[in-house]
């Protein structure tokens, strides 16, 4: 078990070295994001009084976009370079490879959010910063991440890869971004008297079954 | 033509005339949604067997990627062909239906919402066939799209008794209640979905019989350039 989750690590974190050295991807994804979240502010007209349900619509929207960026650039770098057969041949399993991918994918994530949120929380005048949003958060992130890893690792293969991958990420990850888009106005606004353990807990389960599901497909989707 | 294709399409009109004929002319008007409601005879057999291929690319899916023999694959493509037409057809006479009785041409309603997204995936499974080159690839990656695609489907059931929805209660299948129906609408309903039922079968085996033909003909195609480059290597 120590040496599967090493050799997770391991390829998680070859990922997070050559981001750190070249920090080509986690700027410019923050870059765009902003931007794109500026905009979408911009673009609500000033009467709608929605302040809870426009921030997290705006914001999953903004983490679903950056998510399709991550992803994408993290197989792109290493498939042009003829790097991700190498991976390939590794002497580990293939769902490890995959695992090692979501993990550092979802720590490149988790970095962007970490400034997105407080930057929203700004723009947006909605206390964003706290555990029950944090725990939202994660588990959305899980899922989503684990659903773009393994399409990504499809797409990339494909004649028109930036198409592609929208086309079968989108899709997939409506149920839990719905999820947790409803979880999240839940957590700004107590009073609606949601059940946000259960919120929880229906995204914690969903991204479970993308994890585990994705882990057993992602074997055959490399299978050279 | 073979005979049997004859047989089948033959049974196929006969079906849908008497179909029609039902829809048209033998069923009462319903009393509260008018003339509108005729086209739930189309609509229902539609959205109902759109809910099968999303079984068949599942358990074809699994056995592709087990088994990796061709003919898996060409009946989950050609399922997914035929689910992509049915579901649309469905998305299409369930919006002419909502715009009298609801008002709007579309509204997200779970339901609704669902089958757009089988829809969706239907569409991306047809173009990761497209924009994959070899023949290996394009099969296992379609598999794969397919199992995850046909995983989603299963919420657009789930969704219809989970979620609230405007959706009208269902009148056929293991959800109804009993007696729902006038006998002679019951007799309407079940014709159109034999019919419908028909023509759903005979496109499926149609398209797979044509995918495996062109499959066995790639694979011949490559032994004859195969032969080639040996002769001319000699």
């Amino acid at each position: 078990m120590k040496t599967y989750l090493t050799q997770v690590w391991d390829i998680s974190y070859k990922d997070i070295r050559l981001e750190m050295r070249t920090r080509q991807m986690a700027v410019s994804v923050l870059v765009i994001v902003i931007a794109l979240m500026i905009v979408t502010n911009l673009a609500i007209p000033k009467s709608v009084d929605a302040t809870f349900t426009t921030t997290a619509t705006v914001i999953w929207l903004c983490i679903l976009i950056a998510s399709f960026m991550v992803v994408m650039r993290n197989f792109v770098i290493e498939y042009d370079q003829i790097g991700f057969h190498g991976l390939i041949m590794c002497p580990v399993p293939r769902d490890a490879i995959y695992l090692g991918k979501v993990v550092s994918n979802l720590i490149f994530l988790l970095v962007i959010e970490s400034i997105l949120f407080p930057l929203s929380s700004i723009l947006f005048d909605v206390p964003l910063l706290t555990p029950t949003v944090a725990a939202i958060t994660g588990m959305a992130t899980i899922g989503i991440v684990a659903a773009g890893t393994l399409f990504a690792a499809i797409s990339v293969n494909t004649k028109a890869r930036e198409i592609m991958l929208p086309v079968l990420f989108f899709p997939a990850v409506i149920p839990i971004v719905l999820a947790a888009v409803d979880a999240t106005q839940n957590a700004l606004n107590p009073s609606y008297g949601a059940n946000i353990l259960e919120d929880i807990g229906v995204l914690a389960a969903l991204s479970l079954a993308i994890i585990a599901t994705s882990a057993i497909l992602f074997n055959f989707a490399v299978d050279e | 033509m073979l005979l049997q294709n004859r047989i089948m399409l033959g049974l196929i009109l006969i079906a849908m005339m008497s179909a029609l004929y039902l829809i048209f002319i033998m069923v009462p008007t319903d009393v509260n949604l008018g003339v509108s409601q005729r086209i739930f005879y189309i609509h229902v057999p539609l959205a109902v067997l759109s809910l099968i291929p999303p079984i068949i690319v599942f358990i074809t899916s699994i056995l592709y990627l087990v088994r990796r023999s061709p003919q898996w694959d060409a009946l989950a493509h050609s399922s997914v062909e035929v689910g992509l037409l049915f579901t649309t057809l469905a998305l299409v006479t369930g919006s002419i239906w909502a715009r009298p009785t609801w008002g709007v041409w579309w509204t997200w309603d779970p339901v609704l919402t669902t089958f757009l997204i089988l829809w969706l995936v239907y569409l991306g499974y047809l173009l990761i066939r497209s924009y994959t080159a070899e023949p290996d690839k394009r099969a296992r990656f379609s598999a794969i799209v397919g199992i995850l695609g046909s995983i989603n489907a299963l919420a657009v059931y789930l969704a219809s008794e989970l979620w609230r929805t405007i959706h009208p209660d269902k009148v056929i299948g293991p959800a109804a209640e009993e007696n729902a129906l006038d006998p002679a609408i019951q007799l309407g309903i079940l014709v159109s979905f034999i019919a419908i039922l028909l023509l759903f079968a005979y496109t499926i085996i149609f398209r797979t019989r044509l995918h495996s033909a062109v499959n066995q003909i790639g694979s011949l195609r490559d032994q004859i350039d195969d032969l080639v480059y040996r002769i001319s290597n000699k």
